[in-house]
């Protein structure tokens, strides 16, 4: 019987210098992007290709608008409640179905054939049935973010070790203490990628939805700019999404790594 | 103390398959009883009912007199593969059967080391199992058992998935702490040298339908050690179930006919 992993001591010093290190290799694509970027829009030299520092000077100047301010505040709490919603629902979606073999063998095949439509197609219906606004834009957000997250769920649920469930069983366990002490640490690994995969899809949803029928948010603004030729401002808000999408991203991704490391198998 | 278990006809049927034909047993206080037979023979379908995790068809199972009616918190089962959380530590795995009893901290842990020292885990309490060989891991899980002194043991084919010799020494060291605590053990396998060199008493299962077709009292010293399996008494209890399982094994080969 062999011990296959040897715990050694970390410094705090190396630590620091360890999370330095990943910080540094993050930032090796965006610098490549950048400067593949300048490079290209020096060459190219045109009104319709800005470089990186005239957008970026651009997106300065919208974000001192107060009209712009608001719109990322609309995006951003828009893109928070349609995500957590996503998150809530999609969870107890999926973990309901998966718990039962008939159930999601009913639902696996039409969730999965909704997932698959290009969503855009559909987005008429929501500005029929909910008109041009918040509401409309809420929806098909959490449209986007949630069936992943209901999938993903279902399939974690349903695969999850048996034995898990018979040591419930064989424990004389309560519903809430399997749920609290057996299910949720178990599935805690796929819920946080789940939700991950879910964040981007759901900001995606909602900055299409403000590309074609909003009164305010980042897709509207972005329309507009297209509407009046204005490239550099166009290319500053999608440098301004782009943060907006990918830091929340490395931290979702942070926190699944550490989660999957304490709750994985 | 030991449980004392009493099947009256419990049967098993699943569609038009018989897999347990009805049976009549006693299982002794303290006694350690080994189910030996060849795979699908109902074995784990008999282990599963007096476990309650599975409803027999017809007949009653008494434990200490009083009819089954479900799993019991009195029972630790052992299953084939180490039901060990991932996300605990082997102490907190141990203390686990504790904490859902709500027994305090300070006690669950004290009682899981204690336990974990008889099952020669004392120096890997803080590991996880992804750090453990599979063998360590059912160990886990046996401390586990062992942790609520339960008085009857069911453990179905637990080394199953084990190498010859590792499963020779857990199967011991399960044999030494299982007598220290007086539980009645049921254990099924299909190792026949597992089964004499461990029991008190072997039951040799044949299949189709599944019923006991020997029963068979092991004239060995209650100590045992690995040599045992080469002595007289084991190595003419080997012949005696070989005998009865490669009849049985003949028989479901003229049942299935010719492949092809």
């Amino acid at each position: 019987m062999s011990l296959s992993t040897a715990v050694t001591p970390r410094t705090q010093a190396g630590r620091s210098r360890g999370v330095l290190a990943s910080i540094g290799w993050i930032l090796i694509l965006p610098a490549v992007i950048l400067i593949g970027w300048a490079i290209t829009a020096a060459t190219v030299d045109s009104l319709v290709f800005p470089g990186p520092l005239q957008s970026l000077a651009r997106l300065g100047e919208d974000l001192s608008e107060p009209g712009f301010r608001q719109s990322i505040v609309s995006t951003v709490t828009l893109l928070l409640a349609g995500w957590s919603l996503a998150v809530i629902v999609g969870t107890l979606v999926g973990f309901a179905l998966g718990l039962s073999n008939f159930w999601s063998a009913v639902f696996e095949t039409p969730l999965f054939a909704l997932y698959s439509i290009p969503k855009v197609t559909l987005y008429p219906v929501f500005l029929l049935f909910l008109g041009i606004g918040d509401a409309s834009r809420l929806t098909f957000a959490f449209f986007h973010g949630v069936f992943p997250i209901a999938l993903l769920v279902m399939a974690a649920t349903r695969s999850m070790d048996k034995n898990f469930l018979k040591l419930a069983d064989v424990l004389v366990l309560p519903w809430y203490t399997r749920l609290r002490l057996i299910l949720i640490p178990a599935l805690l690994p796929s819920i946080v990628t789940a939700v991950r995969i879910a964040f981007g899809l759901t900001l995606l949803g909602l900055i299409l939805a403000e590309m074609f029928s909003a009164q305010s948010g980042l897709g509207r603004e972005l329309v507009s700019n297209v509407a009046n030729v204005r490239v550099d401002h166009i290319a500053g808000q999608v440098v301004f999404i782009a943060i907006l999408a990918v830091i929340p991203g490395f931290a979702l991704r942070w926190g699944e790594k550490r989660i999957t490391r304490r709750y994985g198998s | 103390m030991g449980a004392k278990v009493e099947l009256r006809d419990v049967d098993r049927v699943y569609g038009d398959v018989q897999a347990l034909s009805p049976t009549n047993q006693v299982l002794e206080p303290g006694t350690f009883t080994t189910l030996v037979g060849p795979s699908g023979c109902g074995k784990s379908t008999l282990l599963d009912i007096i476990a309650g995790l599975n409803k027999g068809n017809g007949g009653q199972v008494l434990i200490d007199g009083s009819p089954s009616t479900g799993p019991r918190r009195e029972t630790g089962v052992i299953f084939q593969e180490a039901a060990v959380l991932p996300w605990r530590t082997v102490l907190d795995n141990t203390a686990f059967a504790l904490e859902t009893q709500k027994v305090p901290v300070r006690k669950r842990r004290e009682i899981a080391r204690e336990v974990l020292q008889r099952v020669g885990l004392s120096d890997f309490v803080n590991h996880y199992p992804h750090q453990l060989s599979g063998g360590m891991r059912q160990r886990v899980a046996i401390a586990r058992v062992l942790s609520t002194d339960p008085d009857l043991i069911l453990a179905d084919e637990p080394f199953g998935a084990l190498d010859e010799q590792t499963r020779v020494v857990l199967g011991l060291e399960l044999l030494k702490v299982v007598r220290q605590g007086g539980a009645t053990v049921l254990f099924v396998t299909h190792s026949i040298q597992e089964a004499a060199l461990l029991s008190d008493r072997v039951l040799v299962m044949g299949a189709r339908p599944g019923k006991i077709l020997l029963d068979l009292h092991v004239d060995l010293p209650p100590d045992r050690d690995p040599t045992m399996v080469g002595s007289p008494v084991a190595t003419a209890l080997v012949e005696q179930i070989w005998t009865v399982l490669k009849s049985e094994a003949q028989r479901a080969m003229v049942e299935q006919g010719p492949r092809s």
